[in-house]
């Protein structure tokens, strides 16, 4: 029998595959218990951050930012904080911090406000730095050290203006009436109103404050200011 | 013969690989920044997330009910009477305008006290212990595993108890402001991996309790 005929001949032997298939499944195995030993995770917890227009007194609105650290199972012993940093769109930040807490059912919330603007209408960025200490990791909330901010979290609330146009088209002593001009077309305005008469300036313009927060579209906060012009002023939505 | 070879030597890279991924993981970089200090920070950064962390502003749907929910009652409770416009302002740009906002705070406050006593239970066996190895650590986890599916049953009876507080189409508004505004801003950490030799050098658990 030549060696050819020897290999042509054999029956298929699958004992070497076998075997180092049955090793490596072993070394898995192995491989699986150092990992998992090695790797025991702590828990988990979660990362919140809000915002919103606080428009409750009409004489001192303003924007909220809030942030939440909430870890319901907090076995480890873990501290937790958040910093959260609330931004206008041009550029007025706050930033406030939480206490801390390390209770087994851990949650701590810190909010932030900043005056509204008329000025100053567009995106309000929050921004939370959600911080933790864990024992088991030498860290220290007294002093730091070994402490370290785990994720950050976020939320935008987009603020505008409505500047809807109105024309004097009657008065009583010295209170005038003002009609919204026709084609006047914003997201938020009223029909008419009154105000001061003034033998110069016979138009006005009605800035109203909205928001536009997911889920229900742009919300009119009712909070508006009435400015005087002596000529037709625009109708316009800032931001459109 | 050969393919033995590449096989083990594959696992072998595998391995070290793994290997060197987890210790790197169970000693992360820290920035070592007190409290204080912490509340200077203004710079907005963006923070690279471990792996395995369910973002809902990507994967809203991967966000627990659960989670979620406890966060909306946390977020209600112990609120002081003049905080009462602030909140109403909150609801009245979500969809829980038309939910009336005192029986959001007695909802709150119910789920308060359903797991007050079980986060007493579980605060005490937490306290009881010295908190000194991975082992420790090990065996107060498997104290608390009851009392903490205990604890997720009572809050699953809170959300469940939602309605008769603030009605069916209250439930439902509460339902929609959490997942179509919370889940979105909310993210799953992952605690950080044990430590392989336990306490990290210079750790005093024990100094915050």
């Amino acid at each position: 029998m030549s060696i050819t005929d020897y290999w042509q001949a054999r029956p298929p032997n699958h004992s070497w595959a076998r075997r180092s298939g049955l090793c490596a499944v072993f070394l898995l195995v192995v491989l699986g218990s150092i990992t998992s030993a090695f790797s025991q995770q702590m828990g988990s917890y979660a990362a919140y951050s809000d915002s919103w227009v606080d428009d409750s007194n009409p004489d001192a609105i303003t924007i909220v930012g809030t942030g939440a650290t909430q870890d319901s199972q907090n076995s480890y012993g873990h501290t937790y904080w958040v910093v959260t940093t609330l931004t206008s769109p041009s550029g007025r930040t706050t930033t406030a911090t939480s206490s801390q807490t390390n209770g087994y059912s851990a949650y701590t919330a810190v909010e932030t406000v900043l005056p509204w603007d008329w000025a100053d209408p567009g995106g309000y960025f929050t921004q939370s730095r959600h911080w933790m200490c864990c024992p088991y990791m030498g860290g220290n909330p007294y002093t730091g050290a070994g402490c370290y901010p785990g994720t950050s979290s976020s939320s935008t609330s987009l603020t505008g203006i409505s500047k809807a146009a109105y024309y004097e088209s009657g008065g009583l002593g010295d209170r005038c009436t003002f009609d919204l001009s026709p084609g006047c077309n914003v997201t938020c305005s009223v029909n008419n109103l009154e105000d001061t008469c003034d033998n110069f300036q016979h138009y006005r313009t009605r800035w109203e404050l909205w928001v536009k927060p997911p889920l229900v579209g742009r919300y009119c906060t009712g909070r508006a200011r009435i400015i005087r012009y002596f000529e037709p002023p625009p109708c316009v939505d800032e931001p459109q | 013969m050969r393919k033995v070879m590449i096989l083990v030597s594959a696992i072998a890279i595998v391995t070290v690989i793994t290997i060197s991924g987890v210790l790197k993981a169970a000693n992360p970089t820290t920035e070592a920044v007190s409290p204080p200090k912490a509340s200077a920070v203004t710079a907005l950064v963006q923070s690279q997330d471990p792996p395995g962390t369910i973002d809902g502003s990507v994967t809203p749907q991967l966000i627990p009910d659960d989670v979620a929910y406890e966060l909306f009652f946390n977020f209600f409770s112990d609120r002081a009477a003049g905080e009462r416009g602030k909140i109403q302002a909150y609801c009245n740009q979500t969809t829980l305008a038309s939910v009336n906002l005192d029986s959001i705070f007695a909802a709150a406050a119910y789920y308060q006290q359903l797991v007050a006593p079980i986060d007493a239970q579980a605060q005490a066996i937490r306290d009881s212990n010295p908190h000194a190895t991975p082992q420790d650590a090990a065996l107060v986890n498997a104290q608390l595993a009851p009392l903490q599916a205990q604890r997720k049953a009572l809050v699953t009876a809170a959300m469940d108890k939602l309605a008769d507080f603030v009605g069916p189409a209250g439930a439902v508004a509460i339902r929609q402001h959490i997942d179509g505004r919370m889940k979105r801003q909310i993210k799953i950490l992952p605690g950080p991996n044990m430590p392989v030799n336990g306490i990290a050098p210079g750790a005093n658990p024990m100094a915050h309790h």
